[in-house]
């Protein structure tokens, strides 16, 4: 297959791909994480914290993510700490999705029926019990092809932290076909690969749920 | 009495229906005439086909086989066989007058709107002459003052009371009345 | 520190709000477009052209797997090979409005599948039909149904013209990149622009829930 003919190289792209898939396979695993940890601090009402919460999580959804990835690369060094790019990058990430997951979260756990828990009370459950045994398997179920959009989300807006210096898959498309004159080919090559991620991403989804549904009979 | 030198005028005329839903038979060989001027009311137990019978006559559903005549006219079906345009349909069902079992009103127009709306869009005439006809309709149902209400503050009595000037606003040939007060209780 | 920083800054402000005009006209006038484009396949997709429909539902699912800057890339260095030379600007306004449109267009079709049959039927039974129908008895309802979702749609809008910088747009992130680094004042600059982004959402969300309360009575 002569790769250089149709103006691709492959090699590169490829790399591309694999900084694309790593940078945003650690954001959402973080953002997993941080994104239920903030919706269970929301759920606590502890004074002023639900409110400045939800401050903080209604600005980070306005904000750009290309935006956020500059706030965070430049503001860190003037906070008197050293930030790599890709550390820069998986930050701004996590940060961002994180915003978003916890409202997918707090929307599941608005539509968790009362009498569940009411039940688990009366039954003598304490609080993490509960959480643990029956508020987050169900709603967890529920909100999954919620946060699955969201890491297809996040995969599509990952180019943006090309500006700060980041090589991924996009801009690696556009440097090929900036040195080849020929800015086609790798454009649609790396559409192709974006496509491949995000189906593996769906893929891994009906996969769990075809676990979760195994479990439940 | 009809005399026997002048035939009475058809209003509608359906021949050999057929209509199956998912290989089940609902109406088989249905055979009507209605007169102009006659009231034809259609009883029957709940899942006979009554519903299905009404919605074939203004073409909501197709029918397998069969032809229905409004007013001396084929709907769906073209003389030489073929399928009609929907624009043909269309035509011939502003002939024809519906009420609804849950009223279908359209929930962004006043109620005169609602009463208004085919007269003045589809069948274009005057706004001035549609106006007055139908504050007259709504004064026949005893609903005057509601004129510049929104139907999502009406009963179902009153909705349903619109509906039938509504679908009298048009002067059909033909009106269909779809379960029109299983949706109501006793009262209204 | 900060303090000296938002100093240098407020004497750069004419900067920021140049970049933050030009973010909003960019946004209104994709949002708009996006909005009349994404009616415009709703019409189609919901019509009985078969074939046509198809082709759309087949760009939509493009648009849906794409991101959004290669949208631009493509636009912008794309077309030109099909002798289509635009600037940045308009690549970047094309693009916003093919995708977005795309979006649109699912959110006004889905909202439109799950409106009462009965209306439409109702329209159908008085010879109402085609774009008629659509245009007197589907649409003002749908519209009014589907506003948060399109609101969201607009917020997307205005956070995807923040990608239009790497083309050297010189819209609101572009103009605080420029102060920050000319300037060294990066707490001040992003924040400013954090601050306009978190602005110009507000605003879309009360249009939106002003929509909501007028519709109320339609309830």
């Amino acid at each position: 297959m002569n790769f250089t003919q149709w103006g691709l190289e492959p090699g590169p792209l490829l790399l591309g791909a694999l900084v694309t898939l790593g940078l945003t396979a650690i954001s959402i695993a973080l953002g997993q994480v941080v994104g239920l940890g903030l919706a269970l601090l929301r759920r606590q009402q502890w004074g002023l914290l639900s409110p400045l919460l939800a401050a903080y999580i209604s600005v980070i959804r306005a904000t750009p993510l290309l935006t956020l990835a500059l706030a965070v690369f430049f503001i860190t060094p003037a906070l008197g700490y050293d930030i790599s790019a890709p550390a820069a990058a998986i930050l701004a990430m996590t940060i961002n999705t994180s915003a978003f997951n916890c409202e997918i979260w707090r929307g599941g756990f608005a539509q968790f029926p009362r009498d569940q828990l009411d039940a688990a009370k009366a039954g003598g459950m304490g609080a993490t019990l509960r959480l643990r045994r029956i508020v987050l398997p169900q709603v967890g179920r529920q909100v999954l092809p919620l946060l699955v959009n969201e890491m297809t989300i996040l995969i599509k807006n990952s180019p943006a932290v090309a500006v700060i210096g980041i090589v991924e898959l996009t801009r690696t498309a556009v440097r090929i076909g900036a040195n080849t004159y020929r800015p086609l080919p790798p454009l649609i090559a790396a559409l192709v690969l974006y496509i491949l991620i995000i189906w593996l991403v769906v893929a891994a989804q009906r996969y769990l749920e075809r676990h979760y549904k195994a479990r439940l009979t | 009495m009809t005399s026997l030198n002048s035939p009475t005028p058809i209003a509608l005329q359906v021949a050999g229906l057929n209509k199956s839903f998912a290989g089940r038979p609902v109406l088989h060989g249905i055979d009507l005439q209605v007169a102009v001027g006659e009231t034809v009311c259609l009883l029957g137990p709940s899942g006979a086909g009554k519903s299905t019978l009404l919605r074939c006559l203004n073409w909501l559903e197709v029918p397998d086989s069969g032809s229905i005549h409004i007013a001396g006219q084929r709907i769906g079906v073209n003389a030489d066989g073929s399928k009609m345009s929907e624009r043909n349909i269309a035509t011939i069902r502003t002939q024809t007058g519906m009420v609804f079992q849950n009223f279908a009103l359209w929930p962004h127009l006043t109620v005169l709107q609602n009463i208004m709306e085919a007269p003045l869009h589809v069948q274009r005439r005057p706004k001035p002459e549609v106006q007055a006809e139908a504050l007259e309709l709504l004064a026949k149902v005893g609903l005057s003052d509601k004129a510049d209400v929104y139907p999502a503050t009406l009963s179902g009595g009153q909705k349903q009371r619109v509906g039938i000037a509504r679908a009298l606003a048009s002067r059909p040939q033909l009106l269909l009345f779809d379960e029109p007060t299983s949706a109501l209780d006793r009262s209204a | 520190m900060i303090v000296h920083e938002l100093v240098v800054a407020w004497k750069h402000i004419g900067d920021l709000l140049d970049g933050a005009a030009l973010t909003v006209v960019l946004s209104v006038v994709a949002g708009a477009s996006s909005l009349l484009l994404g009616c415009g396949l709703t019409l189609v997709l919901m019509s009985r052209q078969r074939r046509l429909a198809s082709v759309l539902r087949g760009f939509i699912e493009l648009m849906r797997c794409t991101p959004f800057l290669l949208l631009a890339y493509l636009v912008y260095y794309g077309l030109p090979s099909f002798g289509l030379r635009m600037s940045n600007i308009q690549s970047g306004l094309l693009a916003l409005l093919l995708y977005h449109g795309a979006y649109v267009a699912q959110i006004l079709r889905a909202g439109w599948l799950a409106r009462p049959r009965e209306e439409i039927e109702a329209g159908l039974a008085f010879g109402f039909r085609g774009v008629l129908l659509a245009r007197r008895l589907i649409l003002p309802n749908l519209w009014t149904s589907c506003a948060p979702a399109l609101g969201n749609q607009m917020i997307q809008v205005v956070k995807d013209t923040s990608f239009l910088t790497i083309i050297a747009v010189p819209e609101l992130t572009s103009a605080a990149n420029s102060l920050q680094s000319n300037y060294y004042i990066p707490f001040a600059a992003l924040f400013s622009a954090v601050f306009f982004y978190w602005l110009i959402c507000v605003v879309i969300e009360l249009g939106v829930s002003m929509l909501r309360r007028k519709a109320e009575r339609f309830q």
